[in-house]
């Protein structure tokens, strides 16, 4: 009982803290830093609803940023549509171009739509680098207006701040519902056994498509934030490796957890943006080799995994952990561990 | 297109279609006995290739060595991801593998340059990535006892497009982003064949890959741990049965998938250039050519290999409708992506529950 009213304290204090970031008289040297992860946890979450729970695999998603971004961008600055016509013009447009492509795409399994969806990043990757004319080509645009509403117009890291983190807020709650209601039970019946959904009535490809569609409009918002919040866009934030990135974040932030997003989102942009920065080509490195350890041991991802030793020990849980593995390690070392137990084995299968 | 543009475009794609079937091979070995399509396989080739470049700049040893040095690294390599994907717990072992393969080289490279002259500031440059890995490798240790669950696809398709990107990097930032080229093994001068040019190191890496693919084939068919291989990917519960270790199998798998990579790269190297994101579309390519024929059947992948590389050459040489200007690549990619989606019928009889 105490434990649960600690877990609300902590979320309370996170709050606080967080609301308190763009102040001047708090971080608000982080603002940048701060509304580049609400903008890709709105990304990230797309990702854990498809991966995650619906057990679909996508290595393209940053196109769909990419899709989004630029339609928003060119319909905004060139043709002087208002910002948030724009931005949902752009969404609408991802949404009709990832139904086009899912259709087809989910015919395909596992490792096979794993490379599909690869391809579709590198396509629409490189047609916004070749199409010069209308996506000012590798060199990206810039000069896209802010938004605004009703005059008051979101021209200070201070208050696109609130805006971005209130879209995240309200996509994380859209997210969590999905998952707690039927479609959300249907989905984690796909991802257990496609046959054994199907069997219960689970129209299996129209769940995948309309998820993945979901996902991409996610993507396509999150691309359009971006857009207007940095007032430029170029096809270097929508390559192979900022797909990755993202997969990276979904994994860290558990790719079945919602919440994790921002967790994953929160340690991959701080590791990109301020540690890995000073150290040239070794960011790229240190990716992957995140990927392949998460995947090994935390196969839920860090989040939940940290979550729930929180959970089981309280705040212990930490030192607890560590102490386990340094004893562990300790009494290999001393007594050879192993090899009692192993001896112990042999003696029983042989009386 | 006349006829002299005909064979110099089929020239090409014979050339970079040999690379293909080479890489669509070791898709198709480990996919054979392990069920894992490893997406790193393209990234072992380019590391072939980087390293063979490497020991021949710094060492000054003439091809030959270079070429094995490079084969045994990309084997080496092979043995670290297999350990990783099949045995995560003994990954510790498999990471102090990977950091002595590593960082092998250097060091020997180091021992020759100390003798040639002293330069303090390549052996730091050396040595520390060398412990870094090492530290690493420590830390991962302690961790090691928290035991791996089983596998599934997507954990799977994540660790090797972890390792993919990690390899990438680690090429990246040990050689450079600028594409490199180490010397042709043999003579400088193009040999004339029916209006043609033949780049003398295509020849090398079409009969590289001829003489590997018939020793493979004959591998898989006469040798007992061939057919152990095979029955290991017809059923691995009952070639257990008859004594067949399938974990012991699964290396050979990837070390024999390593090789192959590491003779690819070295052989490619000379001819296209090699720089660190190349593993990234040979891998694609590989894979594309592994899949048409269902990843079990590694002479199939071959010959797709080579129609492949025909196939994009003259399309790339017909410079006809949207064949042409940047988006080549685009659309021989989602020619891919259509072939693959026709086909995905077929494809998903042949994939098996791994």
């Amino acid at each position: 009982m105490t434990l649960f009213r600690w877990k609300y304290l902590i979320i309370l204090a996170l709050l606080l803290f967080w609301v308190m970031v763009p102040f001047d008289w708090f971080l608000s040297d982080y603002t940048g830093l701060a509304i580049m992860i609400g903008i890709y946890t709105i990304v990230t979450v797309g990702l854990c609803l498809l991966m995650g729970y619906t057990g679909q695999v996508s290595l393209g998603q940053a196109a769909f940023f990419g899709i989004g971004g630029y339609t928003s961008a060119i319909l905004s600055k060139d043709h002087g549509i208002d910002p948030w016509v724009a931005m949902l013009i752009g969404a609408v447009i991802t949404g009709l171009i990832a139904s086009m492509i899912a259709y087809p795409i989910f015919r395909l399994r596992g490792n096979y739509l794993a490379l599909a969806t690869l391809i579709v990043g590198v396509v629409v990757w490189d047609f916004a680098k070749f199409m010069d004319q209308y996506t000012g080509g590798p060199d990206g645009m810039a000069g896209i207006p802010y938004l605004s509403i009703a005059g008051f117009e979101f021209d200070s890291p201070f208050r696109r701040y609130f805006l971005i983190w209130g879209f995240c807020l309200l996509i994380l709650i859209i997210s969590q519902n999905i998952i707690n209601s039927r479609t959300g039970r249907a989905l984690r019946a796909i991802h257990g056994s496609e046959t054994a959904a199907e069997s219960l009535g689970i129209n299996v490809d129209q769940f995948k498509v309309k998820i993945f569609v979901l996902s991409a409009v996610y993507a396509a918002i999150a691309g359009s934030l971006f857009a207007h919040h940095l007032s430029f866009i170029s096809p270097g934030t929508f390559n192979i490796l900022a797909s990755v990135k993202i997969v990276v974040m979904a994994v860290i932030g558990g790719l079945a957890s919602i919440w994790g997003a921002i967790f994953g989102a929160g340690i991959t942009k701080v590791l990109s943006d301020e540690i890995l920065l000073n150290f040239g080509e070794w960011d790229v490195v240190a990716y992957g080799f995140m990927l392949i350890i998460i995947m090994i041991y935390m196969p839920e991802g860090v989040f939940p995994t940290l979550k729930s030793a929180f959970e089981r020990d309280g705040f212990l849980f930490f030192p607890k952990w560590w102490l386990s593995i340094g004893k562990n390690w300790f009494d290999k070392l001393r007594k050879g561990y192993d090899y009692v137990r192993f001896r112990h084995q042999r003696k029983e299968v042989r009386p | 297109m006349t006829s002299e543009q005909f064979v110099q475009y089929m020239i090409d794609g014979i050339t970079t279609g040999s690379i293909y079937a080479l890489i669509a091979l070791g898709f198709s070995i480990i996919c054979t006995v392990t069920n894992i399509i490893n997406f790193a396989q393209g990234h072992l080739t380019m590391l072939g290739g980087m390293i063979s470049y490497m020991v021949i700049r710094s060492m000054d040893v003439p091809t030959f060595p270079t070429v094995i040095i490079a084969v045994l690294t990309a084997s080496a390599i092979g043995i670290v991801l297999y350990m990783m994907l099949k045995r995560p717990a003994k990954f510790a072992v498999s990471l102090v593998l990977l950091a002595i393969t590593l960082g092998a080289i250097p060091l020997t490279v180091i021992l020759f340059k100390e003798i040639a002259s002293a330069e303090m500031p390549v052996v730091a440059a050396a040595v520390i990535p060398i412990l870094l890995v090492a530290i690493v490798g420590a830390v991962v240790y302690l961790n090691a006892i928290r035991r791996a669950r089983k596998p599934t696809t997507v954990s799977l398709i994540i660790m090797t497009i972890g390792v993919a990107i990690f390899l990438e990097g680690m090429a990246g930032a040990v050689w450079g982003v600028d594409a490199v080229r180490p010397p042709g093994w043999t003579g400088k001068s193009s040999i004339e064949f029916l209006g043609g040019y033949i780049h003398p190191q295509a020849l090398w890496m079409v009969g590289a890959t001829l003489v590997i693919t018939i020793l493979v084939y004959l591998f898989f068919s006469y040798t007992m741990i061939g057919k152990s291989l095979k029955a290991c990917a017809i059923s691995p519960v009952a070639a257990g049965m008859v004594g067949i270790d399938a974990r012991k199998m699964a290396l050979i798998a990837f070390v024999l998938a390593g090789i192959i990579g590491g003779i690819g790269g070295a052989v490619m190297a000379p001819k296209t250039l090699m720089s660190y994101h190349d593993g990234f579309w040979l891998g694609i390519h590989g894979f594309f050519a592994a899949a048409l024929v269902g990843f079990t059947r590694p002479i199939g992948a071959v010959v797709t290999g080579f129609g492949l590389g025909i196939y994009v050459s003259l399309m790339v040489g017909l410079d006809w409708g949207p064949f042409q200007g940047e988006y080549k690549m685009s659309v021989s990619m989602i020619t891919f992506l259509l072939i693959l989606v026709i086909w995905s019928s077929r494809l998903r009889d042949e994939e098996r529950p791994s």
